[in-house]
């Protein structure tokens, strides 16, 4: 799976959870850019995404994935969790929300929730 | 008549000098005999002829009475007015063989002439036998006729004088000869009807005893004409009668300076005096009437044009003296000092006061309790309410006055107090009226120089006044006209602002908006305004219209914007790492790295705990940050409390457990409402956690759902120490702690309640503090019952 965050701390410690806890292969991206050029290479199953980037933020990267034919469910990472913005991230294709910050521990059961 | 063609007849003289009287009769017989015995006659008469009968009103010597005229010798006499002489009747054709020439052959006659020329009759002597006479004998006779003829004027005379005599004394005039030393000489009878005094009382004493002292004077003065010979007509005069009444005397006299007297009539005219009186008392009033509804009637017009009241008080004055008959009348305010005249019509000259005497006469006079003065003068007391407004005076009638004036100027009365009343009610509005002026200007001032906008409208919303400064904030040319200062407003807000205005200018209520102008130049930042306006009525209930103000909040509004940003980038900035931190230890004691030695995963927990306070500090700075600036987002859905709570126990249950805490829930009642799931599961979470909190080990925290038809509740009962009394007030304010130790113990933010707060009001609901008696805290959330319909 492909996670993309701009903070290479929350990158690594997702990427631990994932790959430790929930046994996922994980690369990851310190952009949408760098995203984009990953997912070209090799599709992914899931995508965990953060919202807020410099550049291309998370719902412009996922409608660039989506444009290249990545069908993947899409988990948003941010900080924005209000009811409006939720669904507004759910608009964008936000399979699931999960609010920073957030317990590592649980990040393979929610991913594991979007695959099945 | 006769064939001498003379007509005569003595009816006329007959009458004049009532010849048939039978008084008379004695006097002609004598004349007869005294004719018949100068000429010596054995017959003498004397005759009148009075239609075809010759009478004999006086004889002599002679039976008949009368005769026929025709023929006779008297008739000849009496028509031609000259005297007769016939020796022999017979011997003279003009007689021989009439029936008196068979009886008479001697005739002597003489006219009896008056002296106008009239013949009254004949006087003659008569013989059966034929005799010598002579001129001597007709002299006699002549003469004799002369003495009748005085006789008879005598005689006229006194009947004229006795005639007049009757008329006199049977006339109802007052006839009177008096004499120019003052007496009268004759008085008729109708005097002593009238005046009762006898004739001798009447000639007795002077004249002018009897005149009424006040016209004494002018009837000297009449008198003095008619001793030059003159005469007086229409004149007249008043006389006292014996029983004291007086009667007026008109007067058409006619003085004899020669004769030292003076003759003349009077008729009493006192009914006749007293109708006329009477007429010009009745005029007079009405004209004062008139006069007096004028002055009312601008008295009423005065109370509404405010109009000078003196003018009108001095009319009432005229009209009180002409319908009281008197000389003068004032109204003097009981205010002394120089203003105190107030109006005075002829008053003081005839009363002969002066205006500074005038204060303690009246003072004196009318003394204490304020009585009227009656007399010489009538001063009434003007008072409205018990108090004294000033003074009515009536002054200079001869009569004087009396209580019963009282009853008539009481209308006067009431008029010339109200008069004051509304006098003294004006020099109070003229002196509040400046208070007001001047109390206009420190307002004005005020608000010209106020540093806020300051502005007022009309009951129709326009506006009509408009201070330097709100022009200054408008950034309008003074000389735009304030219908277009509307156009000022942003666009996005002018709607709003325009429809909030119609509505307070429809409902009369306070108008409270923000608006923003727009900005006269490109980028430039647009200023926001505060408009407050609020309604202003009158006394009377009626809107006059608006006072406002606007200030100027611009930086205001930028501080807080500002503020917002920073504690949104702050808690952004903060997050971040702590996201890391979070996720760091997570992993770290998950034992994912291998287990750590007991001491060090003690810190590890207690960073991994700090660290999610952390987390929970900064997200209630978010929340509360939301809930001042207004953007705290709550969706409303049918929901069931009872749910939100079971939820927030649940989420909650471990905490709990961890403490010892059991939360003991009772919601067996639907608690339908009408909220936000989350937010309120927020709620109570953070009411549980409290309540949890602040509990001893093993204790119970009391969860209890009650709905009564209109609303649902939820009370959250702990046995905890309570809220301290000093704490009751802030305790719902934001970082508010009771005990700072609380923080280390509880790891609160002291936000919590502010939230809960904020969201259950959002909710239309309450959230309130109740006190337990037996000690600890219950906390009551109050929100609105769903009907089963909605």
């Amino acid at each position: 799976m492909l996670i993309v965050d701009d903070e290479p701390d929350i990158r690594q410690i997702a990427a631990i959870a994932l790959e430790r806890l929930g046994g996922f292969r994980v690369k990851t991206a310190a952009s949408g850019a760098e995203a984009l050029r990953l997912a070209g290479v090799e599709v992914p199953d899931a995508l965990l995404i953060d919202v807020m980037m410099p550049d291309l933020d998370g719902p412009t990267t996922l409608q660039r994935l989506r444009a290249l034919g990545v069908t993947a469910p899409a988990v948003f990472l941010t900080a924005r969790v209000q009811r409006q913005e939720v669904l507004r991230w759910q608009e964008c294709g936000a399979a699931e929300v999960v609010g920073k910050p957030f317990d590592p521990l649980k990040l393979p059961d929610v991913i594991r929730r979007c695959l099945a | 008549m006769t064939g001498l063609g003379l007509e005569v007849d003595h009816s006329r003289a007959l009458r004049r000098y009532g010849l048939d009287e039978p008084a008379l009769s004695a006097v002609l017989d004598g004349f007869a005999e005294q004719a018949a015995l100068t000429l010596g006659a054995p017959v003498g008469l004397v005759c009148v002829v009075q239609g075809d009968a010759l009478r004999f009103l006086g004889r002599w010597g002679m039976e008949a009475v009368s005769m026929r005229c025709a023929g006779t010798p008297c008739a000849f006499v009496a028509a031609s007015g000259a005297p007769l002489l016939l020796a022999d009747t017979a011997g003279d054709p003009r007689f021989a063989g009439t029936p008196f020439a068979e009886s008479f052959r001697f005739y002597a006659g003489a006219p009896v002439v008056a002296e106008d020329g009239i013949v009254v009759g004949t006087l003659c002597v008569a013989d059966r036998i034929p005799r010598e006479g002579g001129p001597n004998q007709l002299a006699a006779l002549r003469s004799l006729t002369r003495l009748l003829m005085d006789q008879l004027e005598t005689r006229r005379e006194l009947l004229r004088a006795r005639r007049f005599q009757q008329l006199h004394e049977s006339s109802p005039a007052l006839v009177v000869a008096a004499n120019f030393d003052g007496y009268f000489e004759e008085v008729s009878r109708y005097w002593t009807d009238v005046l009762g005094y006898s004739r001798a009382d009447l000639t007795a004493l002077p004249f002018q005893s009897f005149v009424h002292p006040d016209d004494r004077d002018r009837t000297a003065q009449a008198l003095g004409v008619l001793s030059t010979g003159g005469e007086v007509a229409g004149f007249e005069n008043r006389y006292v009668d014996a029983r004291g009444e007086v009667h007026w005397f008109r007067w058409y006299a006619r003085g004899d300076a020669v004769e030292g007297r003076c003759y003349a009539v009077a008729h009493d005219v006192t009914d006749y005096r007293t109708a006329m009186d009477a007429r010009d008392e009745a005029e007079r009033e009405l004209r004062a009437t008139t006069r007096l509804l004028a002055a009312v009637s601008q008295v009423q017009e005065w109370h509404i044009g405010g109009w000078a009241v003196e003018p009108v008080l001095v009319e009432l004055c005229r009209a009180a003296a002409e319908l009281t008959g008197s000389q003068g009348a004032f109204v003097v305010e009981a205010r002394w000092g120089d203003g105190a005249w107030l109006a005075s019509d002829r008053a003081l000259a005839a009363w002969g006061q002066a205006p500074s005497d005038l204060r303690g006469l009246l003072e004196s006079t009318v003394g204490a309790e304020l009585k009227p003065v009656l007399g010489e003068s009538l001063i009434v007391a003007l008072r409205r309410d018990s108090q004294l407004n000033g003074f009515l005076g009536l002054v200079g009638r001869r009569s004087g006055y009396a209580a019963d004036d009282l009853v008539f100027v009481a209308p006067l009365i009431q008029s010339a107090a109200s008069l004051l009343v509304a006098r003294q009610e004006s020099a109070r509005r003229a002196a509040s009226e400046q208070a007001i002026r001047e109390s206009e200007l420190w307002f004005r001032a005020l608000a010209q120089f106020a540093p806020l906008g300051i502005f007022r409208t009309d009951a129709e919303g326009r506006v009509i006044y408009a201070n330097p400064k709100l022009v200054e904030l408008l950034e309008v040319d003074v000389s735009t006209p304030t219908e277009q200062w509307p156009e000022r407003v942003e666009p996005d807000d002018r709607l709003r602002v325009t429809a909030r205005w119609a509505h307070a200018l429809a409902k009369r209520t306070d108008l409270l908006d923000e608006l923003r102008l727009r900005p006269l130049s490109p980028g430039e930042e647009p200023r926001t305004l505060l408009l407050r306006a609020t309604p202003i009525g009158s006394l009377d209930g009626r809107l006059l219209g608006f006072v406002g103000m606007a200030v100027d909040i611009t930086d205001r509004k930028r501080v807080e914007r500002l503020q917002q940003e920073f504690i949104a980038t702050v808690s952004h900035e903060l997050r971040t790492p702590l996201t890391s931190i979070r996720g760091a230890l997570g992993l770290l004691s998950s034992g994912l790295f291998g287990e750590v030695q007991d001491t060090a995963r003690e810190m590890v927990s207690v960073a991994l705990t700090n660290s999610e306070r952390l987390i929970r500090l900064v997200a209630d700075i978010l929340d509360i940050e939301r809930v001042q600036s207004g953007a705290l987002d709550v969706v409303l859905a049918p929901i069931d409390l009872g749910d939100v709570v079971r939820r927030a126990a649940r989420d909650l249950a471990g905490f709990a457990t961890q403490l010892g805490v059991r939360l003991a829930l009772s919601l067996s009642e639907p608690l339908p409402t009408r909220g936000d799931t989350d937010r309120l599961v927020q709620v109570f979470s953070n009411l549980l956690s409290n309540a949890a909190k602040f509990s001893p080990q093993g204790a119970e925290v009391q969860i209890r759902g009650t709905s009564d038809g209109q609303h649902v509740r939820v009370i959250v009962t702990d046995s905890g120490p309570g809220v301290p009394a000093t704490f009751l007030p802030r305790l719902f304010d934001r970082f508010a702690r009771a005990d700072n130790t609380d923080a280390r113990r509880h790891g609160g933010s002291g936000l919590g309640l502010a939230i809960s707060k904020a969201i259950v009001k959002r909710h239309g609901g309450e959230l309130e503090y109740q006190p337990v008696p037996s000690g600890g805290a219950c906390f009551v959330v109050t929100l609105l019952q769903r009907n089963s319909a909605t």
